[in-house]
This record gives C-alpha cells, sequence and structure tokens, in this order.
C-alpha cells in the first residue's frame, strides 16, 4: 500500500480526496491543511508520494516543497502541485512548475491516479 | 511757240518760256531781288503768300513791305552777306508764320548770288518751299523714337534685336550690363556664339532659328546661360514690307531669384514631407506603445482578478468534482442518480472551461511582430481550422490577391485570431454553407466609405484588408455593437464563452489594426480586419 500526503488549505478537498483515493485503490492518505506543517508532517510521515497545493496561507507550496527537496532524508519523495490558477493550456512546456510535474483542479480521478502511479515508477 | 531744237541747247526764248512757267507754276516761293534788295521777279505762290493779285505788284518793293522788321531785317542781312561773300545759304530751316491765320510754318530755303552775263553781281536770288507737314511728321517719329528708346532704356527686362544672320543690331541698357559690356558698339555685331559658352549659345541661336525660320514667334522659353542663371526669353520675328523676316527682337528677363526661391521651396515642401512621414511613423509607433501600455496595465489587473477568481472557483469545482468521483464508485437503488451525477459533472465542466479561458485571456501577451505575407497566414489558419470546416461541410473559397505589402504582424498571434473567427463562422453557419476569405490593399483617402471608422489609419495610408465572409445567420443588428465585449456571445449556453471576439480584437488592437463586424445584405456576416501596411 503507497503513502500519499496531501497538503492543501482546503480540508474540503483533502478529506473528499482522501475518501476518494482511498476508496479507488491500495492508497493510505495523510491529510495537511497548513503548508508550514508539510515538512514535519512528512518527515514523520515518510509518504511515498506528496500532492502538494501551491497557494496556501502562512507558507505556500513552493516554498514548502523546497523545504522538503532540502531535506536529503525527503528529497527523494516526488511531490505533484496540485493547483487552482494554472489552466493547461497556459502550463510552461512539459506540464512542469519549478521543475515539479502538476494537475490543474479540478482534476478527474482517473487523471490524478494516472499521474500518481506515474510519479510513483518514476519519482 | 518756240521749237526745241533736238538734242541741243534751248534758246533764250524757250529759256524765257521755262522761267515763267515755273514762277506761274511751282508751289515754292522764288524770287529775284537787285543788289539793294528790291524785288525784281516773284513767283505766283510767293506773290499770293505776300496777299498780291499779281506777281508784277511786288516790283521795287522789298521785305520790309511785307514782313515784321525784325524778320525782314535778318533777310536783308543774309542777302548783305550772301553779295559780300559771293557764298550761298543752303537748305537754311526758317521757321515763318502763315499770314491768313498766323500758325507757325516751316520753310528750307537756299539763296544764292545773281550775276549777269560779264559775271557782275546784280543782285540775289532764292527759293523757299514750306516743309511744315515734314516737319510735323519729323516731330512724331522723333518723339515716338524718343518714347520707345525710354522705355527700352528703363525696363529691367533684357531687350535686344538680331538681324537674319542672329548679329545684335540693338540692345538696351540692361542687356548690355547683362552681357558685361559697357557701351552698344561692345555688343551690336556681334553674335551669341561671341558672348555665351557654347551650349547656351547652341540652345539660344536654335530658338532664333526656329523664329526666323518659321516667322512664329518663340514665347517663355525657360533659358540658362550659365550654371544657376535662369532667363525666360520671348523672341518674335520682324518682317519686312515684302512679308520676308529680316530679323527678331527679343525680351529676356531674369528670373535667377524666382527659380532659386521656386528650388529653395520644393526642397522645403520635400524636407516637409519628409518630416511628416517620420511624424506619421512615429506616431503610429506611439499608438502601438500606448495600445500596448495600456493594455498591459488592464491586463495585469484582469490577469490578479482572474487568478483570484480562478483560485476561489477552481477549488469548490474540485470539491464538488472529487465528491462526484467518489459518488460515481457507489450502488444506487434509484436508477436516475447516474444521470444526475453526469449532468454535475457537466456543469463542474462547464465552470471550469470558462475559468481556463478567463486564465488564457488574461495571461500577459508578448507580440513578436515582423513583416509579413499576409495570405501565407491566411492560408496557415485555414489549415489550422481544416477540422472544424471539414467536418461540417463548408466550402471554402480563396480570394487573395497577390503582391500584398507586408505587414508588421505577430503571425501566431493572427493566426490564432483568423482561426477564431474562421471558427465562429464555422457555428454560425452549422451544416453546409461557404466561408469566403479575400485579401486586398486599400489607399485610405479620407473620404467616404473609404475612411477607416476609428481614425487609426491616417489620409494616404496604405492598408492591408482580410475580409471573411460567411453565409450563416448573420448577427442581430441590436447585437453588433457588443461582440467585442467580454463574455457576449449569441451562442447557445455552454457552446461559447464569448471571450473569442474579445481576444480576437485584443490582438488586432496590439497590432494597431481594426476589426469590423457587420452582415451581408445576401446574409451572413463580415468580418473585415484592416492593418497599416509596411512603409520601408
Amino acid at each position: 500500500m503507497k503513502k500519499i500526503l496531501i497538503v492543501d488549505d482546503e480540508a474540503g478537498f483533502t478529506r473528499l480526496m482522501k475518501l476518494t483515493l482511498q476508496k479507488s485503490g491500495d492508497y493510505e492518505v495523510i491529510e495537511e491543511n497548513d503548508g508550514a506543517r508539510a515538512w514535519e508532517a512528512a518527515r514523520r510521515e515518510r509518504p511515498d508520494l506528496i500532492l502538494m497545493d501551491i497557494v496556501m496561507p502562512n507558507v505556500d507550496g513552493g516554498d514548502a516543497a523546497a523545504q522538503i527537496r532540502k531535506d536529503s532524508d525527503l528529497a527523494a519523495i516526488p511531490i505533484v502541485f496540485l493547483t487552482a490558477i494554472v489552466s493547461q493550456k497556459e502550463a510552461p512546456p512539459g506540464g512542469r512548475i519549478g521543475g515539479f510535474p502538476f494537475l490543474s483542479k479540478p482534476v478527474g480521478l482517473d487523471a490524478l491516479k494516472a499521474c500518481i502511479e506515474e510519479n510513483l515508477a518514476h519519482p | 511757240m518756240p521749237s526745241l531744237p533736238p538734242g541741243g541747247a534751248p534758246d533764250p526764248d524757250s529759256e524765257r518760256l521755262f522761267l515763267h512757267a515755273m514762277l506761274d507754276s511751282s508751289p515754292d516761293h522764288i524770287y529775284f531781288k537787285d543788289t539793294q534788295s528790291r524785288f525784281l521777279c516773284i513767283s505766283r505762290a510767293l506773290a499770293r503768300y505776300f496777299g498780291l493779285a499779281d506777281p508784277s505788284e511786288a516790283l521795287g518793293k522789298t521785305d520790309f513791305d511785307f514782313h515784321s522788321p525784325e524778320k525782314a531785317e535778318i533777310r536783308f542781312e543774309d542777302e548783305r552777306r550772301i553779295m559780300e561773300t559771293h557764298t550761298p545759304i543752303v537748305d537754311k530751316v526758317e521757321r515763318q508764320t502763315a499770314r491768313e491765320d498766323g500758325h507757325p510754318i516751316w520753310v528750307l530755303t537756299s539763296k544764292s548770288p545773281l550775276c549777269d552775263c560779264q559775271g557782275r553781281l546784280v543782285g540775289t536770288f532764292g527759293i523757299s518751299r514750306d516743309i511744315t507737314m515734314l516737319k510735323t511728321m519729323e516731330d512724331a517719329l522723333g518723339s515716338e523714337r524718343n518714347l520707345l528708346r525710354t522705355v527700352i532704356d528703363n525696363v529691367p527686362d533684357f531687350i535686344f534685336a538680331k538681324d537674319a544672320d542672329g548679329r545684335y543690331t540693338l540692345n538696351n541698357e540692361a542687356h548690355i550690363r547683362f552681357l558685361g559690356k559697357s557701351s552698344p558698339e561692345d555688343v551690336e555685331g556681334k553674335t551669341v556664339f561671341d558672348l555665351f559658352p557654347p551650349e547656351s549659345a547652341k540652345a539660344a541661336h536654335a530658338d532664333d532659328r526656329i523664329v526666323m525660320e518659321s516667322g512664329q514667334p518663340v514665347l517663355d522659353r525657360l533659358e540658362s546661360p550659365a550654371p544657376g542663371r535662369w532667363l525666360l526669353t520671348s523672341k518674335i520675328p520682324v518682317f519686312d514690307v515684302h512679308g520676308t523676316v529680316t530679323g527678331l527682337v527679343a525680351i529676356s528677363r531674369d528670373i535667377t531669384e524666382q527659380k532659386q526661391a521656386q528650388e529653395q521651396l520644393e526642397k522645403a515642401n520635400a524636407d516637409l514631407r519628409q518630416s511628416r512621414e517620420k511624424l506619421l511613423h512615429a506616431l503610429e509607433e506611439l499608438r502601438a506603445v500606448q495600445l500596448q501600455l495600456v493594455e498591459a496595465e488592464k491586463m495585469k489587473l484582469v490577469g490578479r482578478l482572474a487568478a483570484g477568481v480562478a483560485h476561489e472557483v477552481k477549488n469548490p469545482l474540485a470539491i464538488i468534482g472529487m465528491g462526484l468521483d467518489y459518488l460515481n464508485g457507489q450502488k444506487f437503488d434509484d436508477p436516475n442518480v447516474p444521470v444526475v451525477l453526469a449532468e454535475i459533472g457537466n456543469a463542474v465542466q462547464r465552470a471550469d472551461r470558462v475559468v481556463r479561458e478567463l486564465l488564457d485571456f488574461s495571461a500577459p501577451k508578448k507580440m513578436g511582430r515582423a513583416p509579413e505575407d499576409v495570405n501565407r497566414i491566411v492560408r496557415n489558419a485555414l489549415v489550422l481550422a481544416r477540422g472544424d470546416l471539414g467536418a461540417r461541410k463548408i466550402a471554402v473559397v480563396e480570394e487573395l490577391t497577390s503582391d500584398l505589402p507586408l505587414v508588421r504582424l505577430d503571425a501566431m498571434k493572427i493566426e490564432q485570431a483568423l482561426v477564431n473567427l474562421f471558427s465562429n463562422a464555422a457555428q454560425a453557419m452549422g451544416a453546409g454553407g461557404r466561408l469566403t476569405v479575400r485579401t486586398g490593399c486599400r489607399q485610405v483617402t479620407g473620404i467616404g466609405e473609404n475612411v477607416a471608422h476609428s481614425g487609426r489609419f491616417l489620409p494616404g495610408a496604405r492598408v492591408v484588408a482580410i475580409e471573411i465572409l460567411d453565409t450563416g445567420t448573420g448577427i442581430p443588428e441590436a447585437d453588433l455593437g457588443r461582440v467585442f465585449e467580454p463574455f457576449f456571445t449569441t451562442k447557445p449556453t455552454g457552446k461559447g464563452t464569448g471571450l473569442g471576439l474579445t481576444v480576437t480584437k485584443t490582438i488586432i488592437d496590439l497590432h494597431g489594426g481594426e476589426i469590423e463586424i457587420g452582415n451581408r445584405p445576401e446574409g451572413g456576416a463580415c468580418v473585415t480586419l484592416l492593418f497599416n501596411a509596411e512603409t520601408h
């Protein structure tokens, strides 16, 4: 069973994401609604993949991801951004932001799972 | 009647007869006087002048009997001198007074000593002729000549005359000065070849020949006798009584100053035209920059707004979407639940599409303009829209004018705008129909329909036009003014976001171009795009 850490200030979104992902596949989903606690949660849970919102109060997704990448124990964990402010069409070439893959909200379950599986296989 | 021997001298009788005939009939005043200046014999004409019925009445009288003492004294003195010196007075012009009304008359008088057969002085004789008429004519001619000479010598223009060989026969003072000479003698008898450089002499001489050979004047000929020197010359033929050309007269005006002024004016005009073009060019660039600045400022705001809206809308959409994914995995007793869930899913997608297009619309637009062939861009856009047009079985008619001027465009952006317009046309036509794409070049005249409404194109500018004509439903007149407003759409709900034409107009505006939308009289819509042609 793969462990997914989802960091998003929208508690309703993380809750439904957890329910949906856990029901549809072999995933354990951990929720974190504060970007400032993302690194802490990653050290504690040691997830196989992190889904990270970008726009969050306190610490945004970009800073939280950088903080996790700097930690050598956590640097290998794949991070996928989930964002509401970039449309797929306007995304930079390669579908990456700051070197990270990203998904645009709202995202369908199939696209979400495909992205998770791909990044678990090729971190 | 005395006879005249043929070829011999007349006899004394005949001589007497001749003398009497002359004295009787000559209109001249003839007299003979003795040494005391007493009349011996006078002609009938003189007797009439003295108021005598017969010449014999003058016998023994003197000039004092017929003239005032002063005049008589003059005559008396003349005769005394003739007799003393034995010298005649020849052709003396005298002023006299008509006896009848006192008006002045002029006479030409000759007086000589009178000698007998032995050569002894016996008196004087004289003959006077009335030359008043000749004198009057001479005076008139003299004053006419004087007037003419005054005119010729005092006008600032050059006046000269030439004989049939092209030699100067007359020159006024201005012409003599112009030729660098000081007196008429320095010029008279010379030709243009003596006075001008060969080239200008040849040209002037050629004109002389035309005048003399054709007998027609050459008027207002522009001549350049020396570099930078300009004359305006007219030459008129002079005829003799037989109608033969004997020479020419000419009048010539130095127009060097006018010519220089004209050249300066023309140069100033050319400079002005150039400055105007530069200014117009600068103005066009300024307008484009201004539009871009305004656009950039506006888009910064819209971008912030769009990002905010996207964040606030997409997150709830994500929650609804995720909830739908969760529920889709469940089993329900009510068979309508999957239908309800599908409708909710469609609504989420629609809302998401609007937000995405809003983000596209507000994304910063950078322009990469280069001189482009409009026809090439049109063809590329038609290729891109092929799928949409082909699926609806729409016939495409290309009416592209070849050799169009280039236009500074961002080819990608214009292609995007054209694809939008083709797609709109396709949707308006439904299945079947004809899409006509036309290109052409016009000159803005500033008159009537030809002038663009926005004033973005200045009179004289060359404008490249792209027209897109469809056979669709057209646009309701009431909506024509609103089609460029964001979120305005005539398409059924869910079919359009209402941002397509707004984005298109923004693209055209950023190019300093213009877009006009109207309905065709025969049905369907017509979109016209106008761009300033490249000037260099």
